[in-house]
C-alpha cells in the first residue's frame, strides 16, 4: 500500500513539517517562516497546512504522522540528570517537566486533534531521524552515516551505515558528552546566541589563533583516537542550571563570558579558533573511525554540527571518503523529513524513490517550501497598489538583474519555492556584486543592519566553480568551505594581530571577489546548475556575460532577528525596511524609487531585533 | 508561582529528592561525568541497532515507563504513577514562542 507520511519536528527549536509520498520527498517547511518568529519551537500548524496543500491532499489521506523524538527516552534522560544533580537543578526540572509532561507526552493527541482524523502517530528517536534525513535523500545506495548535534534523547553522536532502505546504528555517544553542546557553550561564552550564533563563531575563527586548543583538550574534552570523546562536566552548567557554562569555565578562560552584542576582543577570536580546531579534529577522527567500520566510500551527515561547513570542507579535503553529502536542513528542522522517510522505508517497507531525472540527489535542491504563482504575486501588488514593471521574458529579467548588480546595486530575489533549511539558495536571496570591495560593508549595514566580520557566501556557476575556488565538485547547499584559488588572492596587509579593530581587517580586499573571500581566503561555496534552479542560473550567467565573473553574492532574504521571507508580503516588507535597490518577484520587478511613501514610513518605524 | 509550577515543585520535593538518597546509597550512577583513563573508546553499542518507531500515548505512559525501567532501572519504578498523574495535570496546549538565547533547548 502506498501513501503519504507526514513528519513533524516540534518543541525543541525550529519546528517543521515534511511530507513524503511513497518515499519521495514532496514538501517541507519550517514553522518560523510562517509565524515570523525565528527558530519557532511551537506546533507547526502552518507548515503542516502548507505540506497538505502542496500535495492537494486532506488529513485523511495520511497513512501516518511521525514525530521526530522518543519522548519517553527524553523523559528518562531528564529524570536521571535531575536525580544526579539534585537538590540543584530545580529550575531545569521545572522547565523540562512543563515541556515534556505538559506538552510532548501529549503530542499524539495534539496531532490528531489538530488534523481531526484518527491517523496513526508514530515516534522515532531524534538521531534516527537525523540519520534517515542524511541517508535517504542522498544520491547513494550505500553510505556511512555520521550524525552529531546537541542532544536528542540520550544520543549526541551516532555512527551508522545505510544500505538501500535499511539503516543500522553501529556506535553512539550519549549525553552529557556532546560536541554540539561543547560548541554551543563557546558560542554563548563569546557573546552569541545559542542555535543561531554557532555560525558566527565559526566565521570568527579565522581571525584568531588557536592558543586555547590544548587547554580545551586538557581540561574540557578527552578525545580518543577513534574520535570518541567525553566532556569534563565540572566546567559546564547545563546539567543543573539554565546556563551552558559555569564558574570553572570562566576561570579557565580568564574571566566572564562576553555579554550579548559585546565588543569582540582577541580572547573571543582565539577561543573561536581554538574550539573550531578541536571540533574539526573530532569530526575527522569520527569519520576516520567510521570509514574503518563500514569500508564505505560515501559519507552522509546530519545534526547541527554538520552545518559547520568549515569542518565539512576539511573532511572533504582529507580524502577519507570519496563522496560526501550533507542534509541541507541538518538541524532539528530536518528531523521532520528524516522521521517521515524512516517510517516510509523502515516501518512500511517502501523502497527508496529513484533520483528525480536530472537531479543529483533526492532532496530536490531543497526547494521544498511554498511557491507563489504569477497570479498571486500580481494580486499582491495590485491590491496594495504598488508600482512595478512586468518582465515576462526570463532572459530580459536576468539581464536587468545583472545590470543592477554590476552597477553596485543590491537586489532582492524572490524566485520559485522557498528553501528548506537555514541557507538561502536562490529562492529567497539577496544578491550583490562580489567584485566590489564595498559590497560586504554596504550589504551588511544597509540590508542586514549590522556590521559583520563574516563575508557573504558566493553562488557560482557549477561549470565555473574550478575557475574561482579550489573545489572539484558541486556544493549545491552551501555546506562546503573551499579556498579561493591562489592566483586570485591579494596579500593581506593587516591581520587581527595588528589591530583590535576587527572591521579594519574585514575591510581589506582579499581577492578579486573580496565580498565573498574570508580572512583565510576561504569561501562558503554554493554551486548553481540549470537543472536545480534555472532562473538563478540565468541571473549568474547574465552577470558573467556582463562582467566575466560567474559569481554573485548570495545572502538570505531577511534582516537581523527575522526568519527568511516566505511570501510576497514578507519580501516586500523586508525590501522596504532596508536599502535594497531592486526587488524581483517572479516576473515582476519593483524599484525602490517610486514605492509609496506610506509603505516607506511604515517600514522605517519597525525595529530590528538582535540576531 | 503558577499552579503548574507548584505541582512540579511538589513532585521534585516529594518524589525526586527522597529518591536521590536511595540511589546514592545503592551506588547508582546514570552517566559518567568525565574522562576514564581505563577505557580505550567512549563509543558504546546501541541498545537497538535498527532505528525503531513506536507509539506514545499519554494514557499508556505508566505502562510504557514501567516497561522501560522494570529491568534496567527498577529503583525508578516508584516514580511511574506520580509521573503519569503529573502528565495529566500539566497538559498544556502550547509552548513558548521564543527560545532562550543562553541555553541549548534540551527537552
Amino acid at each position: 500500500m502506498s501513501g503519504y507520511i507526514l513528519g513533524i519536528s516540534a518543541y525543541y527549536h525550529d519546528s517543521s513539517a515534511a511530507l513524503v509520498r511513497d518515499g519521495e520527498v514532496i514538501a517541507a517547511a519550517q514553522e518560523e517562516r510562517f509565524t515570523r518568529v525565528k527558530h519557532d519551537p511551537r506546533f507547526p500548524r502552518n507548515a503542516i497546512n502548507y505540506c497538505l496543500e502542496a500535495a492537494f491532499i486532506e488529513a485523511e489521506d495520511l497513512r501516518a504522522v511521525v514525530f521526530y523524538d522518543d519522548t519517553l527516552l527524553t523523559l528518562d534522560r531528564v529524570l536521571k540528570t535531575t536525580l544526579a544533580t539534585a537538590p540543584r537543578g530545580r529550575d531545569n526540572w521545572r522547565k523540562a517537566a512543563r515541556s515534556l509532561l505538559g506538552i510532548k507526552v501529549h503530542a499524539a493527541r495534539r496531532i490528531r486533534d489538530y488534523l481531526q482524523v484518527p491517523v496513526p502517530v508514530l515516534f522515532t528517536r531524534h538521531h534516527d531521524a537525523h540519520m534517515a534525513s542524511a541517508f535517504y535523500p542522498s544520491p547513494f545506495d550505500e553510505a556511512a552515516i555520521l550524525t552529531l548535534d546537541g542532544v536528542g534523547e540520550w544520543a549526541t553522536t551516532n555512527l551508522g551505515h545505510g544500505v538501500d532502505g535499511a539503516i543500522r546504528i553501529l556506535e553512539q555517544i550519549d549525553f552529557p558528552h556532546s560536541l554540539g553542546l561543547l560548541y554551543s557553550a563557546f558560542t554563548v561564552f563569546c557573546g552569541f546566541k545559542v542555535n543561531s550564533g554557532e555560525y558566527k563563531l565559526m566565521g570568527l575563527a579565522p581571525y584568531g589563533t588557536p592558543r586555547y586548543a590544548d587547554l580545551i583538550r586538557r581540561e574540557l574534552i578527552d578525545i580518543r583516537e577513534d574520535g570518541s570523546f567525553r566532556l569534563n562536566m565540572r566546567h559546564f552548567g547545563y546539567l543543573d542550571t539554565l546556563c551552558m557554562t559555569g564558574d570553572a569555565f570562566e576561570k579557565l578562560f580568564g574571566g566572564p563570558a562576553l555579554p550579548p552584542d559585546g565588543r569582540i576582543t582577541r580572547r573571543e577570536m582565539d577561543l573561536a579558533a581554538s574550539i573550531q580546531q578541536v571540533t574539526e579534529e573530532v569530526v575527522l577522527a569520527c569519520a576516520k573511525h567510521l570509514r574503518r567500520l563500514t569500508g564505505s566510500r560515501n559519507l552522509v551527515m546530519a545534526g547541527g554540527v554538520a552545518l559547520n561547513c568549515v569542518a565539512n570542507g576539511r573532511l572533504l579535503r582529507s580524502g577519507l571518503f570519496e563522496n560526501l553529502w550533507i542534509q541541507p536542513a541538518a538541524g532539528d528542522a530536518g528531523g521532520a523529513l528524516g522521521a517521515a522517510l524512516l517510517a516510509a522505508h523502515r516501518h512500511f517497507g517502501l523502497p527508496r524513490a529513484p533520483r528525480p531525472s536530472g537531479q543529483s540527489d533526492r532532496q530536490r535542491a531543497s526547494l521544498l517550501g511554498p511557491s507563489f504563482s504569477e497570479a498571486e504575486i500580481h494580486a499582491f501588488l495590485d491590491i496594495n497598489q504598488l508600482p512595478f514593471t512586468h518582465l515576462p521574458d526570463p532572459g530580459q529579467r536576468a539581464a536587468l538583474i545583472a545590470d543592477h548588480l554590476a552597477a553596485g546595486k543590491v537586489v532582492g530575489f524572490f524566485n520559485g519555492p522557498m528553501e528548506f533549511g537555514p541557507r538561502a539558495l536562490g529562492g529567497r536571496s539577496i544578491l550583490g556584486d562580489p567584485r566590489n570591495p564595498e559590497t560586504q560593508t554596504v550589504m551588511n549595514l544597509k540590508i542586514k543592519q549590522r556590521e559583520s566580520f563574516r563575508p557573504f557566501a558566493p553562488a557560482v556557476l557549477e561549470s565555473a566553480c574550478g575557475t574561482w575556488f579550489e573545489l572539484d565538485r558541486a556544493s549545491p547547499y552551501m555546506l562546503l568551505v573551499a579556498d579561493v584559488r591562489a592566483e586570485r588572492r591579494l596579500p593581506i596587509t593587516k591581520t587581527s594581530a595588528d589591530t583590535d579593530d576587527l572591521l579594519e581587517v574585514v575591510r581589506q580586499p582579499r581577492s578579486d571577489i573580496p565580498a565573498v573571500t574570508h580572512m583565510d581566503y576561504s569561501a562558503r561555496v554554493q554551486t548553481v546548475n540549470p537543472a536545480d534552479n534555472p532562473e538563478f542560473h540565468r541571473v549568474i550567467s547574465a552577470f558573467e556575460a556582463r562582467t566575466g565573473v560567474g559569481v554573485v553574492v548570495n545572502t538570505s532574504f531577511n534582516v537581523r532577528g527575522e526568519p527568511i521571507v516566505c511570501s510576497p508580503k514578507d519580501a516586500y516588507r523586508c525590501f522596504m525596511r532596508t536599502d535594497m535597490d531592486l526587488l524581483v518577484m517572479g516576473s515582476y520587478v519593483l524599484c525602490k524609487k517610486g514605492q509609496p511613501e506610506r509603505q516607506a514610513e511604515r517600514a522605517r518605524q519597525e525595529r530590528f531585533a538582535p540576531d | 508561582m503558577s499552579d503548574h509550577e507548584q505541582r512540579i515543585d511538589r513532585f521534585f520535593d516529594r518524589h525526586l529528592l527522597p529518591l536521590v538518597n536511595v540511589l546514592e546509597a545503592a551506588g547508582v550512577r546514570h552517566f559518567p561525568a568525565g574522562a576514564d583513563p581505563g577505557v580505550e573508546s567512549y563509543y558504546r553499542a546501541p541498545d537497538d541497532p535498527a532505528p525503531a518507531l513506536k507509539t506514545i500515548e499519554p494514557t499508556e505512559l505508566a505502562a510504557d515507563l514501567t516497561a522501560l525501567w522494570a529491568t534496567a532501572d527498577p529503583a525508578l519504578l516508584p516514580l511511574v504513577e506520580p509521573l503519569a498523574e503529573l502528565a495529566m495535570d500539566l497538559r498544556e496546549e502550547e509552548t513558548e514562542a521564543t527560545l532562550s538565547p543562553f541555553i541549548y533547548v534540551m527537552f
